[in-house]
């Protein structure tokens, strides 16, 4: 009767822990506030002729807690 | 770029334009987006920039490029068609598929079989009448089904609107 009580809190134990460990790790994870999310960042256009303007659309997604602002977009 | 300020769970895209003027070879350019965001994100395109088509093994396209302006049909109010070549200079038989193509300007047709070594087949551009006063720099990329991937960009633009012809009153 003892081991019994004994294995059934260290079983309840374990699940407190767990569960415990897993708000952890997904508060950590949260994010407050705009999350940019680029579902592809990079494109490759194979071969392309010289001397022509070649283009390509990037979905931009917001992902957060708020409204995202994009307040520019530039090479570099 | 569609929209400056996305709500929660909301998307827009963005389109980015690159001129290959005089770069030759291998090209990689990125471009920051900054927003109000504590993580800022940069997109980046790469590109193999070709002065002479029959390096572009192992498919030779003739044009390498589509200028509308230059091949304005007699009538554009009417549906009409532009052909790419493309001629397998290799030594395997390849195959085609779609990477990107721009929605609502025209339709594509890539050829649906096997491009044998020394055989020819066409890409197909279907235009329509809403091209007329559309101006735009948009470009096609398709990809092989060889062991490398092999990707290629057809540039097709328009800078011109075009008037009424006398075919077309």
């Amino acid at each position: 009767m003892i081991g019994q009580h004994s294995r059934l809190t260290a079983v309840l134990a374990i699940s407190v822990v767990s569960l415990f460990l897993t708000m952890t790790v997904g508060f950590a994870d949260e994010v407050n506030g705009p999350l940019l999310v680029l579902p592809e960042k990079s494109f490759d256009f194979g071969y392309v002729p010289q001397n022509t303007s070649i283009s390509h659309n990037f979905v931009l997604k917001n992902e957060g807690t708020d409204s995202l602002f994009i307040l520019n977009i530039k090479p570099g | 770029m569609k929209k400056k300020e996305l709500a929660v769970g909301d998307s827009t895209s963005v389109e980015i334009i690159f001129r290959t003027g005089h770069y030759k070879g291998k090209v990689r350019k990125s471009t920051s987006v900054r927003t109000n965001a504590k993580k800022q994100e940069r997109l980046q395109i790469q590109a193999t920039i070709l002065k002479d088509a029959d390096t572009s093994r192992p498919l030779m396209l003739e044009p390498t490029a589509i200028q509308l302006d230059e091949i304005r049909p007699d009538n554009p109010n009417r549906k009409w068609k532009f052909k790419v070549a493309l001629l397998n200079i290799g030594e395997e038989n390849v195959k085609v598929h779609m990477v990107s193509a721009p929605k609502g300007l025209f339709d594509v047709k890539l050829p649906g079989k096997d491009i044998k070594p020394g055989k020819e087949r066409y890409i197909e551009f279907k235009f329509d009448d809403r091209i007329g006063q559309e101006l735009f720099t948009k470009s096609v990329t398709f990809e092989l089904n060889d062991e490398a991937k092999t990707r290629y960009t057809i540039p097709i633009s328009k800078s011109r609107r075009w008037g009424p012809t006398r075919a077309s009153q």
